[in-house]
């Protein structure tokens, strides 16, 4: 059984490219946050992922690496490392968290937070290369089968990327899965469960790839 | 080819090959030059000498250039270097005289090729005026600095912002090493690499 299109597979890379905008202290941040693109916002919260790296990432965002270490500012760390970009609607709505938990911490503080001279926040904003590699596949078998091959770029693209993109909170995985009806709601509901925002994507891959073999090659629900 | 892509592949998965196979399918066939100073020696020699067959392998047409000088040449970029890295280094005007003498006496060797380049990487301040010498260019030219600008001795640096402030482009390492340039200002901290 097939459903009306088979799944193209994307990869994409990320572009970095400066603003020339930069925060000293905890106030310049809050500022800087309110008028930044929100291409800026998307880099610091998701960009880590792209990243090469050889261990997990201390933090989920830049911002709160940035409070911990340059400011810091441990307790301003943690409340900025809970905010997870899938909990809100779009990026206007995560910049307002984000300025609003500054703000609190601001009227918290008796003296503004400041970096060393060379600890500055530099606001970085991002660009996508979308790329198509050409594969195409038929069913939810051979989608689970060829995850394993999938480079970080692709699971970058169709599980996070898509968060932004039409139907909205939905991942491509689960948007393609739901063409076929219910017979895959098992599946779906699994994929739903994963959070990509603490995990990086070589183990964001294995989880996918162990909700489809349990779901798909036992048996569909 | 040499299959040194293949060679990588073990080490850094399929995956990111293909990753990079589809980013160059698009640029197959443009002609690209790097210009620098050294063949040898130094870290961007280290990284055009191993990057350089792997973009050609790419698909890319790719060209290394190296431009040479006297003493007082060297003198002056050595200079400009520690200057550009914060030293408050004063530079006598007849260094400046041999940079510029040396930069126009390398773009007469150079021009044809550069000119009808589609890219032309020209890395760090040894050849940065080279964009203001070959009018007639039709691609994109880019300065890949290596430097950290983070704090520059102000007098050297307005004299290499009016050489790179036309370029298309600039490439820095870090986000702090860049300075605020009329044109777009691309990110690429090489990752840590190994040759297979």
């Amino acid at each position: 059984m097939t459903t009306s299109h088979p799944f193209a597979v994307i990869d994409c890379a990320m572009l970095s490219i400066a603003t020339g905008l930069s925060a000293q202290n905890l106030r310049e941040l809050r500022d800087r946050l309110r008028s930044v693109p929100a291409s800026s916002l998307y880099f610091h919260f998701w960009g880590a992922h792209l990243r090469p790296g050889f261990d997990e990432p201390e933090y989920g965002n830049d911002f709160a690496l940035w409070a911990r270490h340059g400011l810091s500012d441990p307790a301003l760390a943690e409340r900025l490392s809970v905010i997870r970009p899938p909990g809100f609607g779009d990026l206007e709505a995560l910049r307002e968290e984000l300025v609003e938990v500054v703000e609190q911490r601001l009227y918290e503080r008796e003296v503004v937070p400041w970096a060393p001279a060379d600890q500055e926040f530099h606001f970085i904003r991002s660009t996508l290369v979308v790329l198509d590699t050409g594969t195409r596949l038929e069913t939810p078998e051979a989608l689970g089968a060829a995850l394993a091959r999938f480079s970080p770029g692709s699971l970058f693209y169709h599980f996070i990327d898509a968060l932004r993109r039409p139907p909205e909170g939905a991942d491509d995985f689960r948007a393609w899965l739901s063409g076929f009806g219910d017979r895959y709601s098992g599946l779906i509901e699994r994929i739903a469960g994963i959070d990509p925002y603490f995990v990086t994507l070589s183990r964001l891959g294995r989880e996918l790839s162990q909700a489809f073999a349990s779901q798909v090659a036992g048996g569909a629900a | 080819m040499s299959g040194l892509l293949d060679a990588y592949a073990p080490v850094t998965g399929e995956a990111v090959v293909h990753h990079l196979r589809l980013l160059a399918a698009r640029l197959e066939g443009k002609r690209v030059v790097h210009v620098n100073s050294t063949r040898v020696g130094g870290g961007v020699a280290e990284i055009l000498a191993k990057m350089i067959p792997l973009m050609q392998e790419l698909g890319l047409q790719v060209d290394w250039e190296v431009i040479t000088g006297e003493s007082d040449f060297y003198q002056c970029t050595k200079s400009f270097h520690n200057a550009l890295q914060g030293d408050p280094v004063e530079i006598p005007r007849h260094l400046y005289q041999a940079y510029e003498a040396t930069n126009q006496r390398n773009a007469e060797r150079l021009r044809p090729l550069l000119e009808k380049a589609d890219f032309v990487f020209i890395h760090d301040p040894q050849p940065a005026m080279f964009l203001k010498l070959c009018p007639n260019r039709r691609g994109k030219w880019i300065w890949r600095c290596h430097i950290d600008l983070s704090r520059p001795f102000r007098p050297v640096w307005k004299y290499m912002e009016s050489q790179v402030a036309g370029y298309d482009a600039s490439i820095f390492s870090l986000s702090s090493y860049a300075r605020s340039l009329p044109h777009t200002q691309h990110l690429y901290g090489l990752p840590k690499t190994c040759q297979p």
